[in-house]
């Protein structure tokens, strides 16, 4: 016993290291959905929300021209879909009335407070928050294509889990082909590109062709621009393409956002647990 | 002043340099390998008397500070942890023969320049040598955890001694 004891205080600073150690893994290796994680989060959300908030603020001011530039662009897109969606009738444009028309997304504006683009493990924080009827699992979408999912917020601020995260995964569909694929945040990544998987080897997909959301789990609406086609590898021995995209939205100026609200969710969800 | 107060103020200055502007360096396609981290220098600049049971919670405490910064729970605090404990050993190695003056804490002006400067960088690769071992968590990209950790300790060794000759009076 006594040499135990003298054993333990020879290496005292060897066994705190591993103390420390130990409680850092146990962070480090559970998953994102667990506990750890979850109180990790909501609890930084409120420590570092105002410190985020009051330095964007600041350095909001320098890159007002290229934020307008964005938005220009942006309204412009919006503008041509909603031409598109008007007829000619003798002498007016109309919008076609439709009594069974049903909203199902909502979009909630929102700003980008701080963003990493840098690690394996990036994340984006917003200004909306609970009081904004932000909650996890819910889309967001930049001026040009979109950013992710919503992971924990608390009362004024929200995380969001980009795509370019390594825990990232969402069904997409090929624009041509109409095939499903699952895009993912690889190693061999980095913040400009992605990379889309389970697309079958027969569809034909070219350089440049447009990546669209799916909007299979009802967080996106069905095609929102995820990236474009930037190389394409055929797996010998398989029968899926290796897909590599560049994202659409440009991580390095991400100002401004919308999140998506999923209005029929609850309903979704409903058919969803009915079924198990 | 009061060094608890000092020691604070350094603390929140480092954090916040760190999460504010350091995180925000944008160098286009090189900005994948190079990931730059000066907070450390925090437990760099702690007194040489200091126990190694202290020093190691200091290092804890701020690397989940910084954690909780950034949202990457126990990467920082880990890479912390680990320049913690091998600060007394990194010391022992670059020790002039004369010894360091105890009561003095380490920095460009107390010590010679050229050990000062290969006491940032030993200390630099080991905390990102183990940040970058963590993030990537594959051995077969060994080549990779080594050139992010090459590349990013030359800048932050850069960013290191600028901030000494910048905010350490000269005595």
């Amino acid at each position: 016993m006594n040499n135990l004891l003298k054993f333990i205080q020879k290496y005292s600073s060897f066994f705190l290291f591993l103390a420390f150690q130990l409680i850092c893994f146990v962070f480090l290796f559970s998953s994102v959905n667990s506990y750890h994680h979850v109180s990790f989060a909501n609890s930084s959300n409120i420590i570092t929300g105002g410190i985020y908030e009051a330095s964007s603020n600041v350095s909001g001011y320098f890159h007002l021209s290229s934020e307008v530039e964005q938005l220009r662009i942006q309204n412009a897109n919006l503008k041509k879909k909603l031409a598109r969606k008007k007829t000619f009738t003798e002498d007016e444009y109309t919008s076609p009335r439709d009594t069974h028309y049903l909203q199902q997304f909502d979009f909630l504006h929102a700003k980008v407070i701080s963003s990493f683009k840098n690690g394996r493990k990036n994340n984006v924080t917003i200004n909306k928050g609970m009081n904004d009827q932000v909650e996890p699992e819910m889309g967001v979408i930049g001026t040009k294509g979109i950013i992710g999912i919503t992971t924990s917020s608390s009362e004024h601020y929200t995380y969001v889990k980009p795509i370019i995260h390594e825990d990232f995964v969402l069904e997409v569909i090929h624009e041509k082909s109409k095939s499903f694929g699952f895009v993912k945040w690889t190693q061999s990544d980095d913040w400009r590109t992605a990379t889309v998987v389970d697309i079958p080897n027969y569809a034909e997909v070219n350089l440049g062709d447009e990546i669209i959301t799916r909007g299979s789990n009802g967080l996106f609406p069905m095609g929102e621009m995820v990236g474009y086609v930037l190389s394409v590898e055929d797996i010998p021995g398989d029968v899926y393409l290796k897909v590599r995209i560049n994202l659409a939205e440009d991580f390095s100026s991400v100002y401004n956002v919308l999140v998506v609200n999923n209005i029929l969710k609850k309903e979704f969800e409903g058919l969803k647990s009915k079924q198990n | 002043m009061n060094p608890i107060v000092k020691y604070l103020l350094q603390i929140i200055v480092l954090i916040l340099l760190q999460v504010l502007v350091v995180d925000q360096i944008s160098l286009g396609y090189a900005s994948q390998f190079i990931i730059p981290s000066v907070y450390f220098l925090f437990v760099l600049m702690l007194p040489l008397t200091i126990s190694n049971g202290v020093l190691m919670l200091l290092a804890f405490l701020i690397g989940m500070m910084v954690d909780v910064f950034k949202s990457t729970p126990g990467l920082n605090a880990s890479a912390m942890v680990m320049l913690g404990y091998f600060r007394p050993y990194l010391l022992k190695l670059i020790e002039p023969r004369e010894g360091f003056d105890v009561l003095k804490t380490p920095s460009i002006y107390s010590m010679r320049k050229s050990i000062y400067l290969g006491y940032v960088s030993l200390a630099s690769m080991v905390f990102h040598l183990w940040y970058f071992t963590l993030e990537v968590m594959r051995f077969s990209d060994f080549h990779l955890i080594l050139l992010k950790t090459l590349c990013s300790s030359i800048i932050s060794v850069l960013l290191i001694i600028l901030a000494q000759y910048l905010t350490v009076k000269r005595k």
